[in-house]
């Protein structure tokens, strides 16, 4: 077996029915892939039983949890319903994330809170309540899904960008905090991602499109070029392998060439 | 065949002989790659290379000075003759000493920027003109150190160079993006090779009070930093380029619970 191997490995993905984003079914369906058992997490059904029926299909072994990451109550319950399932958990990939889009000036106390809410507290809520498993294991790896607004700052999705920084220092806190017993906890910072909806939900079609050009330099090639859900799951795969087990409060960035910004 | 797979991929590893270059040769060739081992000592690379043909991928073992132009040309060109094509390059070769800081000359200085960050430079180059003739791409790999991030008054220039190649990779990550080959950088933190076990820097895995130290809390194994390795050559890591992945476990906590233990002693 390879060191990139998840053999016998149960895995939580939360936002892994993938409306929104597409990266968090991808990781899911790749995490099944490599061997591992996965609990698809989100707050809708339908989502979820798809990509659980796309899972099963390929031979894989999945089952859907529905829940809402940042009501602590429901994270306890999706905690309870994997242990029961399985009997442990081995992997967390915090994935559940999202966000508004507008001037910094226009977001609203609420829009604000709820981006916090999604993207940190419920990353925050996950981290804890599955750590407290895998303490009695003494072992597992926590990947949380940071992104490169949390690093350069986003161009109106302040909130968003905060949440995410937040992310990544989170990170180094709780790999420093849980070392002691045998927990990795990582980071994959994804850049631009080709997705369905643009990946910032709610961004509008023109700017995508002017974000998209910006980027394509001619002859610049694929590396030039937004990434896809994919390239974050491999990434994903690797800091939930044995391969990273040197490895924790770490943050890589998965962006291509994508390095234009006063902040890197 | 998995995303992390190297199969028939060609790859050179300087300071391929020992150490943690020796880790990284046998995790490519479990991957599948052929690997060329390049170092001074020839006797050691004869060695890893036999170790690799004896798994059943093909090797040369080419006697280097990395620091030379002309050396490290030859080495490319040997690879070449042989495989036809170079796929992977890690510049791995370096390694630390510095007098105290005030009794250190400029030859002192230049010794280490020449071993550790020249090198870099002229491997990484010369792999590069055959990626770009190739027209297929490549994946260049940087193995720098914790010390080219950390602070280090022991090791000045050897820090500096490390520090060097971690802003170097970026620069030769976006030239050659356009021409698909991705340039990433490796820090090591404290490693656990065979040489520092040796010479006697491993702790035990047993503490005094007879418990176990959790793994995250022991020194990298030089295994850990070459599966990183592993990752950064393989198809898995193709949308990453110009990135740092820091490989070092917690060994700096049980370092300092234990002198926080004797100190607690100290004064019992």
């Amino acid at each position: 077996m390879s060191q990139f191997g998840l053999n016998e490995k149960v895995a939580i993905v939360t936002g892994g029915g993938g409306s929104a984003h597409g990266i968090g079914s991808c990781i899911a369906r790749t995490l099944a892939g490599a061997g591992a058992k996965v609990a698809v997490v989100g707050r809708t059904q339908a989502p979820l039983d798809q990509v659980v029926s796309d899972i099963r299909s390929q031979g894989g072994e999945a089952i859907g949890v529905i829940a809402d990451v940042t009501d602590t109550a429901a994270v306890k319950n999706m905690v309870a319903q994997v242990k029961s399932a399985w009997g442990r958990i081995d992997i967390l990939v915090n994935s559940a994330g999202g966000s508004s889009f507008g001037n910094p000036e226009d977001i609203t106390g609420e829009d604000w809170s709820a981006c916090l809410e999604l993207n940190l507290n419920g990353t925050f809520f996950c981290s804890t309540a599955v750590a407290r498993e895998m303490m009695a294991q003494q072992s597992g790896k926590i990947i949380n899904i940071g992104s490169s607004s949390g690093i350069k700052g986003e161009e109106n999705a302040a909130h968003y960008a905060a949440a995410k920084a937040a992310i990544i220092n989170l990170t180094r806190s709780l790999a420093t905090s849980w070392a002691i017993h045998n927990i990795h906890v990582n980071c994959v910072s994804p850049g631009s991602v080709e997705v369905p909806d643009h990946g910032i939900p709610n961004m509008p079609d023109g700017e995508y499109a002017r974000r998209k050009e910006l980027q394509s330099v001619e002859g610049a090639g694929a590396l030039a070029l937004p990434g896809n859900p994919q390239d974050i799951a491999n990434s994903v795969v690797f800091f939930a392998s044995a391969g990273s087990d040197g490895m924790t409060g770490e943050n890589l960035v998965v962006r291509g060439s994508e390095w234009a910004s006063a902040y890197v | 065949m998995s995303v992390f797979d190297l199969q028939d991929k060609v790859a050179i590893v300087t300071g391929g002989g020992s150490g943690i270059g020796e880790a990284i040769t046998m995790a490519f060739a479990r991957a599948g790659a052929h690997v060329v081992v390049a170092a001074r000592k020839q006797e050691r690379l004869d060695r890893v290379a036999s170790e690799v043909r004896a798994m059943g991928r093909e090797s040369l073992a080419i006697s280097t000075d990395v620091t030379d132009p002309v050396q490290v040309d030859r080495l490319i060109k040997m690879t070449v003759e042989k495989f036809g094509r170079l796929d992977i390059m890690v510049a791995n070769s370096g390694g630390g000493g510095f007098p105290p800081l005030e009794k250190a000359t400029l030859e002192d200085w230049d010794q280490q920027i020449t071993l550790n960050l020249d090198s870099a430079f002229l491997c990484d180059v010369a792999a590069a003109r055959v990626m770009i003739e190739q027209g297929t791409g490549g994946k260049i790999i940087n193995i720098s150190s914790t010390a080219g991030i950390n602070l280090n008054p022991g090791l000045a220039a050897y820090a500096a160079a490390k520090a060097g190649m971690i802003n170097f990779t970026k620069s030769a990550a976006l030239t050659w993006a356009g021409k698909g080959i991705n340039v990433n950088c490796v820090a090591p933190g404290f490693t656990a090779t065979p040489g520092i076990r040796k010479a006697g820097y491993v702790p035990s895995a047993t503490r005094k009070d007879g418990t176990t130290v959790p793994p995250l809390l022991m020194p990298n194994e030089p295994e850990h930093v070459a599966d990183t390795c592993v990752f950064l050559a393989s198809e898995a890591s193709s949308h990453i380029t110009g990135e740092l992945m820091i490989v070092r476990t917690m060994f700096h906590m049980e370092r300092s619970n234990d002198v926080l233990r004797d100190r607690a002693k100290l004064t019992v």
